[in-house]
Order: C-alpha cells, then structure tokens, then sequence
C-alpha cells in the first residue's frame, strides 16, 4: 500500500526505530544490528506464547528478522516501526502454527482421528487445574513452576486474544496500535482484550484460591 | 477447566467496560462513570479487582532479556540469507554446468558469506567504539554545546583561577585525563583492557547512560560530539566542556539557567557572581581539611585576644568564672565568649534573654582586622609547619579581583577561627572509657550506700550524672537568667 509523504514524514521524524528501518532499506547492516538487538528479546518473549512451543521461540524471532531483511526494500514509513514488526511476528506465529498442526495430524493419522485443533497450552493446563482440585499439594508454586502455570494460561486463550494480550500487556501499545499491528478494529480489540482478560482470570483463579499461586508476584 | 470464551461469543458489557478502563482507553466523561460505580457497587469494585489480579500475575512470565549469541546468528542467518539465495540463482542459470562449478559457487558463498557476517561484526563494534568516545565525555557533550560560551569561560582568567582553587582546596575532582578516545577506534579495544578498573566501572556507567537515552538523544550527543571534534580549537573546548559540566552541578540552579541562557555582559555578569558563590563555598571547605597543628595555633591566637579583653573588663571576667562555675565547664563558656567575638551571633542569638540588660559575653569587642591578620604573621612564622594552610591561602585568594584580596583575607582567618573552635569543642567531648563499676568504686562510700538503695535503671542513670566530668547543671542552651 503506497504511503503518503506526510505520513512517512510524520513517522520518520516521531520513531527513532523508523529511521533505523530506512537505513536498512539502505543496506546499512549496523542499523540492522541495532533493531534486531533492540526488539529481538521482545519477539522472543511473544514467540514463547504466540509460537506453537516455547522452545522454538527463539527459531521463530530469527524467522521474523529474516522476513524483515528480505522485506527491506519495500519497506516504506506508513506505521510505528514497532507495528509492523509485530504484524509480521504475528504472521510467522500463524504459519508456525499450521505448520505444526500439519505435523501432528500426519504423524497421529495412524494412532486416533484428531481433533483438528492445535495442542493447546489449554489442554496442558487442564489436566494441571485437574489435578489442582485434588491431588495439587497446598505449597506456592516457586519462580519458574508459576511462570509455566501462567504461560500455560496465557496459551489456553485463542491466538488473537493472545496476541491482543501480549501487545497490550508487554508492548504497552494502545487499542488503536494493536488494531493496525492485527488489521481489525479499535472496537473489536477491546472485546477481545475484554475476553482474554476474563479467560485468564478464569483459568487462573483455581489456582489462586488453591494458594497455588499469590495474586501478587514477587 | 473452564472453557475460555471464544473471540465471536459476546462479553459481558461490565467486563468490557472494566478493562478498558483498566487499559485507560476510556474517554474522561466513561472514566468519571466508571468510578463512580466503583464507589457505589461492591460487586463491580470486587470484579474490577480480580481482573486486575489476573493480568498483575503475568510478571511472572520471563522478561525478555538480551542475548547476543542470538542476535549475532540472527545476523549471521540473515548474510547466509543473502548468499545463498544468490548461490540458487546462479546455480539455476548454470544447471548445465559442471558439478565442479557449483561447488565452487557454493565455497565462495561461504567466503562472501563469512566476510559478509566479519564485516558486519567490524561495523557494529565500530560503531560502538566511536560511541564509547562519546560516552566518555558525555556530560560535556551534554551541558557544553555552547560552545562561544566555552570559548569565553576558557578565556576567562578568574574562571580559570576559580578551578584551579577549586581543585586545589574544595574537592573539586575533574580531571581532563582521556581513557579510550584519544586513542585511535582501532585501539580503543585494546586501551580498556589496560584501562583500571575505577577507571573501566567509570567508564561502564557513563556507556550505560548513553545506551539508555532514546535514539533522538543519542543522536544529538553524537553530532555535538562531531561538532566540537570538527573545530580548530577541539581539545581545548572538550577541556573546558568537561570542567564546566563538573562545575555547573556545584552552582545554585537559578544561576546555572541564567547563565545559559544570557549572553555578552549579561552572562559574563552571571558568571562572576556564580564564581564567587563557589569561591564562597570552597573557603568554607578550606577550613575543614586544616591540620590538626594548624588548628591548634589559631585557637592558642584566639584564647591570647579572650584574655586581653577579660583583663580589660572585670565585668566580663566576672561573667565567664560565674557562668563556668553555673555550668560546670569554664572551656565551653570561653568558647562562647570566643565565637561571640568573631561576630558568630548564632550561638547566643538562640539563648538570648529577650529583655533585660546584655549579657558582658554578648557585647565583648569583636575581633579586629589587625588581630586576624597576625594570625597571619603566627602561621608564617612557623611556614614549614603551616605550609599546607598558607598554600590553601594563597590559592584562594589568586582568582580575586586584587583589591579584594584583603578583605577575602579576613573572611578566610575568621573561617578558620571558627573552625578552630569546633574542633576544640569536638575535643573536648572525648568518650569517656571507664567502666560502671570503675565509675561505681570511685565515688564517696555515703553516695554508694544512697545508690545502693535506688532501681537498677534509675541507678545506672545516677552513675553516669554522678560520674560525668562535663554534666551541667542545667541544659547547656538554657542561659540562667540575667541578674
């Protein structure tokens, strides 16, 4: 989509990270060097809850600087820089997803008709709520254990609450942001923010009221 | 588990309308409303708090912390990237060719590859380097931008003489000495490993200051940083930058902006008073780091003008052996009398007696001018002994206009008689070392019979007043009343 020379001005001279693209565009690999050192830690952290497994997050932040290379040249200051880096990190994700979906039902063909959804973080999570009612000991769950349970938590939401969650919370960007970052409307983020915040709270007050995990972090 | 609410099933409008002001995404007329309910409704405050509790909770996901092993692969993917799409491409053109040639595309896509990701390397820590010589000198590039006024300061020779005072008497720290940015980028590497570590931990918090700013900011300090590097005049100007960043943290903000935004008569006007509110304050430091010898020679000057004066009024010797023999402590009434003397009206004004007749002490003739000068003439009669103090002297009086040098003489001899009395003070309030018991087998065995007798607390406490060569009678700030 052509942009207008105001609109590129106007992100030119407001994001820093936009003049560090332009000079990408211009094949100037320390500008490079310096957004990937900036915001690779940052996809890092969304790929570990967008991404089909954590372990891979760090494969798919790599993936979505390549795209971002091979993109450069058609790159043109119509958004925040930040942006346009989460809309491509979303499309990695989504790809990532299928991908691993596809696996799964080529690998289980044989063993049970699956059930067309994603091994969720959901359904690792419910049978730990299962066992949360019962058998979970009365102990607070330590640093990594409690980030695990809400990771698992954060994962058991559906991928664009996901996503609209990890911009809003870790990106700190507006309504209007995530709009444009996941191409919907300002009205339909705030449902979906409104769904993701109530989900998570569902989820994870059984652990809360178990003592499982504090409602404060440390 | 619950089932989570899928992104097409409707939200309740209460949720929807609690987050988005928990987002701060409601309009200010949305807002107030909300609050309002807030105040009103229990259950809403109640739902408002465990969504809140929710979303606090996902702190305890990681942070995203950086690696560089994986930002370095990332760009080491990203030059392989390149080469090898090339690599495809030629290899696609040349399909009728022999193996050999594709295998030797593929090594030199390997070549081009790893020059590609070591040239790549060398620019970032380029880069960096250059930034590091920024960072060294980031205060100046900071605060010294202006550089007509830099020029003017450097060739300001009371400015000049003021930090030189400054760094000779006060404390006044800044050096000019580089660590890495005289050295060639090349170099730099090598010239932190040499660096001390004082000298590297300096030099770490000033990186990590420069790493911080926003990219708007770190740009503007490198092209001031080009700037001054681009002048005729380039090492003196960072000289004076540096000492004028260290020194516009010493003065009053009112003067530091005054100066900084003036300019011609104006500011070199600003300029002088701040010169002087620093001269000011290094006279003040001057006399603490005196020696201890020093010290003692001025008050022995002192206690001979005391006793010139007490031989002159009865009435004042009077006073003082009645006051001494009140308070159990003839030393610290003389020092009183002392420091009314040198015109220190702060340590009777609190005490004063607000009608009645003048206390002798309160009216006891002040210090003259010839009496601080031949303190003078005791310190340079015995000049190895008081080398240190004369030098401090001469130093602080070099940035002075010449004819007020005198007078600044004379503010700096009743500074330090001040500074002598304090320390005798100090001096006199040694801690006493001995033990209870020892305090115990020294009083009268009337008195210890009469302690026998009280609680242990209220015993201990009489010891200690008993026992106490420096107790008073009555509080030391409460003067007995006038006769």
């Amino acid at each position: 989509m052509a942009v207008s020379e105001s609109t590129a001005m106007r992100y030119q001279q407001s994001d820093p990270d936009v003049r560090l693209m332009l000079r990408v565009r211009e094949d100037d690999a320390s500008a490079f060097a310096e957004l990937v050192r900036k915001y690779e830690p940052r996809l890092v952290r969304l790929m570990r809850t967008m991404g089909p497994k954590p372990d891979i997050a760090e494969d798919l932040a790599q993936e979505t600087f390549l795209r971002v290379f091979r993109a450069r040249k058609r790159y043109e200051a119509g958004a925040k820089f930040s942006t346009w880096l989460f809309t491509i990190a979303g499309n990695v994700a989504r790809n990532a997803q299928r991908t691993q979906i596809r696996r799964h039902e080529v690998s289980e063909v044989d063993a049970r008709t699956g059930s067309g959804e994603a091994p969720s973080g959901g359904q690792l999570l419910a049978a730990t709520v299962l066992e949360a009612s019962g058998l979970m000991p009365s102990r607070l769950a330590e640093g990594t254990e409690r980030a695990e349970i809400v990771r698992a938590a954060v994962s058991a939401l559906g991928e664009r609450q996901r996503m609209a969650l990890m911009l809003s919370r870790f990106e700190n960007m507006s309504y209007a942001e995530i709009a444009e970052t996941m191409d919907l409307t300002t009205k339909a983020v705030k449902s979906l923010l409104s769904r993701a915040r109530v989900n998570l709270k569902e989820i994870l007050q059984p652990y809360v009221d178990a003592g499982i995990i504090s409602k404060e972090a440390d | 588990m619950s089932t989570t609410i899928a992104d097409d099933r409707p939200v309740d409008p209460d949720d929807e309308l609690l987050v988005a002001y928990l987002d701060g995404e409601l309009d200010s007329a949305a807002r107030d409303d909300v609050e309002q309910r807030l105040m009103d409704e229990e259950s809403l405050r109640s739902r408002l708090q465990t969504l809140q509790a929710s979303w606090d909770l996902l702190e305890a996901l990681p942070e995203a912390t950086t690696n560089d092993k994986l930002v370095e692969s990332t760009l080491e993917l990203v030059v392989e990237d390149i080469v090898s799409k090339s690599s495809i491409r030629a290899a696609h053109v040349e399909s009728s060719r022999w193996p050999l040639i594709l295998t030797a595309i593929a090594a030199l896509s390997a070549i081009v590859a790893f020059a590609t990701v070591r040239w790549m390397k060398a620019q970032t820590l380029r880069r960096e380097l250059n930034d590091l010589a920024v960072a060294e000198h980031l205060d100046a590039y900071l605060y010294g931008q202006d550089l007509q006024l830099m020029r003017d300061l450097w060739a300001d020779a009371q400015w000049n003489n003021m930090i030189k005072a400054a760094r000779e008497v006060g404390g006044f720290s800044q050096d000019n000495v580089s660590l890495i940015s005289d050295a060639p980028v090349d170099q730099r590497a090598e010239a932190i490993t040499e660096l001390s570590l004082e000298d590297r931990a300096i030099l770490e918090t000033r990186w990590d200051r420069l790493r911080r700013m926003d990219s708007t900011s770190r740009e503007a300090v490198r092209k001031t940083a080009q700037a001054v590097a681009a002048q005729p005049d380039a090492d003196v100007l960072l000289g004076t930058m540096n000492t004028y960043a260290v020194w516009r943290d010493t003065i009053p903000d009112e003067l530091r902006e005054r100066i900084e935004k003036s300019n011609g008569e104006l500011r070199k006007k600003v300029i002088n008073e701040a010169i002087g509110k620093t001269l000011e304050e290094i006279t003040r430091q001057s006399a603490k780091t005196l020696k201890e010898e020093t010290t003692e020679v001025i008050y022995a000057a002192l206690e001979l003008f005391l006793n010139n004066r007490v031989s002159d009024s009865q009435e004042l010797a009077e006073k003082i052996e009645e006051l001494g023999k009140q308070f159990n402590n003839a030393d610290a009434v003389r020092r009183l009398a002392m420091r009314r003397m040198l015109g220190d009206v702060f340590w009777s004004a609190g005490s004063r007696v607000p009608s009645g007749p003048p206390s002798p002490i309160d009216t006891i003739r002040t210090i003259t001018d010839d009496e601080l000068l031949s303190i003078y003439d005791i310190l340079l009669a015995d000049m190895s002994k008081h080398a240190d103090a004369l030098e401090k002297l001469e130093t602080l009086l070099e940035p002075a206009p010449f004819v007020m040098r005198d007078s600044l003489k004379l503010v700096i001899l009743r500074l330090w008689s001040q500074e002598a009395i304090n320390r005798n003070s100090m001096s006199s309030f040694r801690l006493d070392e001995r033990s209870l018991l020892d305090r115990y087998k020294e009083l009268d065995p009337d008195v210890r019979d009469a302690l026998d007798l009280l609680p242990p607390e209220k015993m201990k406490a009489e010891l200690y007043r008993l026992t106490n060569p420096r107790r008073f009678s009555r509080p030391f700030s409460r003067r007995p009343p006038s006769r």
